[in-house]
């Protein structure tokens, strides 16, 4: 399958501070890839460099095998994007919304708007001033699978949506993606939208791609342990994928990546009374590995399988 | 899609429009002696022999109006943009930057530059009517109004390259629209109308390669 969308050590600081870090990104045809991380982790950025909207310092992009610095009309007609908190002309009615959206393109499917706009229950004449979070990003929705689009980038689609309307959006979202295998990369704080629809996942932690994996694998491999002492448990722990570790009297709760052989000898020459081992879903996973100490992350995606890219960029 | 992108630009800017031609209808409404009032009352404050542009406050009111048109419209067509995010909107369309740009200064060009063409027309065409004025009137004598007409898109290209441009603070965001305030000043002062024109054209290179610089260059 071809890169649909290709980054290589793209890079960007804010004044000092380094928003992303070498960042090379690969996502194929059909997939649909959850772009996860904290506020801050270098998200909206990213997703704004691969739409030229944002310049990056170093490193390069590339959507629909085309330099993002120079993405020429006819590329872009390919590409939908629906920005954070769905940016609209306020003053317009949604029909004069999609007639001034439709002047652009030279490929418009009229008949999935208004069934898009059918199934929400929203009229042309509607102000969008007027609308909820909810409508407007319906409305976004429609007004950005209409031109048929390859590739879909939505950033954070689902924010400040309600669970009922976010729902519903990702539904609707599901059934574009069963349509002609499009690629669709979103980003989303909500790791339970993400299961639902995402079959690859990739983790920024300080504008570093730490994780790029399918989902299920992500949330297999990270695991909790809960050692118990029989006296006090030892302060500091070394073991390899270790991502953070608590003491708490007599228990000590460790959460690694890939737990193998390897780091269960290291953790039972620890000498516990037991080892208890907890399977997290992907939202625990998630957080136990994002929120870590002030230490180096150990990097993830040392997969068996060939689809699995090892995120080794900014390895620390 | 240049047509929608047109009216989009015209719909925003009505309200703009709609004020500065309130304001200038309400100045020449004064110079030719209409009173809000409801009767004629003279001429405003000038007696009979004023001459029309060259002795009244035509052109001080109309580069109040006009310019503080030509701000509203520069701001409102970039930094209002921006802090509605509608940028994102507007600027991933499958349509080159430039466009977006060219387009929304031709529409701003335009209502600024037409609403001054028809003040100065409207007023120009009552003073050379027989009867109207005890004074001769010749189209010369509206060479001032002209010379605004000149100036003023640099106050506009200079408040669109302050939205345009980015900047972190209040008042270094605002220096190109103070620059080019200033520089509009200075060529309308200059005697000689080629002078005046020259340095405007100077002026209108400058400021548009910086908004096309900013424009391609900056991050949104």
């Amino acid at each position: 399958m071809t890169d649909v969308i290709c980054t290589t050590r793209l890079t960007k600081h804010y004044g000092t501070n380094r928003v992303v870090n070498c960042l090379d990104l690969r996502v194929k045809q059909g997939q649909v890839y959850g772009f996860l991380g904290r506020n801050g982790a270098g998200k909206s950025t990213t997703i704004k460099m691969l739409l030229g909207m944002v310049r990056p310092d170093s490193g390069s992009a590339a959507l629909l095998g085309e330099s993002v610095d120079s993405l020429r009309p006819q590329t872009r007609e390919r590409i939908a994007y629906i920005a954070e908190g769905h940016p609209l002309y306020n003053w317009m009615t949604v029909g004069e919304a999609i007639r001034f959206t439709c002047s652009f393109y030279t490929q418009w499917n009229g008949t999935l708007v208004e069934q898009i706009l059918d199934h929400f229950e929203l009229s042309p004449r509607q102000k969008l001033r007027r609308l909820s979070n909810g409508q407007r990003a319906q409305v976004s929705l429609a007004l950005a699978v209409a031109p048929e689009p390859e590739l879909l980038i939505l950033d954070d689609p689902t924010l400040g949506l309600d669970t009922v309307v976010r729902r519903d959006f990702l539904e609707s979202l599901i059934q574009i993606i069963h349509r002609k295998g499009r690629t669709i990369l979103f980003s989303s704080h909500i790791l339970g939208d993400v299961e639902r629809v995402a079959d690859r996942i990739g983790v920024m932690v300080g504008g570093v791609l730490r994780v790029d994996c399918p989902t299920d694998h992500f949330r297999e491999s990270v695991k909790k342990l809960v050692l118990d002492f029989p006296g006090p448990a030892p302060e500091e722990v070394e073991c390899k994928g270790l991502v953070n570790q608590w003491t708490r009297g007599s228990q000590l709760e460790l959460v690694l990546v890939g737990y193998d052989e390897e780091q269960r000898s290291a953790v039972e020459s620890l000498e516990p009374r037991s080892i208890q081992v907890i399977d997290l879903n992907l939202e625990e996973a998630f957080i136990e590995y994002t929120r870590g100490r002030k230490r180096s992350l150990p990097l993830f995606a040392q997969e068996e399988s060939h689809d699995s890219s090892v995120g080794d960029q900014g390895a620390a | 899609m240049i047509r929608a992108l047109a009216i989009k630009e015209l719909r925003e800017s009505a309200g703009l429009l709609a004020l500065a031609a309130l304001g200038m209808a309400w100045t020449i409404a004064r110079l030719v002696g209409y009173s809000f009032l409801g009767s004629w009352t003279g001429y405003y404050g000038y007696g009979e022999d004023f001459f029309a542009f060259l002795n009244d406050d035509f052109t001080t009111k109309a580069s109040i109006f006009v310019g503080g048109l030509a701000i509203g419209l520069g701001l409102k067509q970039t930094a209002w943009e921006h802090g509605r995010c509608t940028f994102y909107f507007l600027l991933h369309r499958p349509i080159e930057r430039w466009q977006v740009v060219a387009t929304k200064l031709a529409v701003g060009l335009t209502l600024m530059l037409g609403i001054l063409v028809v003040a100065i027309v409207w007023y120009g065409w009552w003073a050379a009517t027989p009867g109207k004025r005890s004074v001769p009137f010749e189209w010369t004598m509206a060479s001032s109004a002209w010379m605004l007409m000149l100036t003023m898109p640099l106050v506009y290209f200079g408040a669109f390259l302050s939205g345009m441009r980015p900047g972190q603070w209040f008042g270094t965001r605002l220096a190109p629209l103070a620059g080019a305030i200033m520089w509009a000043t200075f060529c309308n002062a200059v005697p000689f109308w080629w002078l005046t024109a020259a340095l405007a054209i100077l002026g209108y290179v400058c400021v548009l390669t910086a908004i096309l610089y900013y424009s391609q260059s900056r991050d949104y």
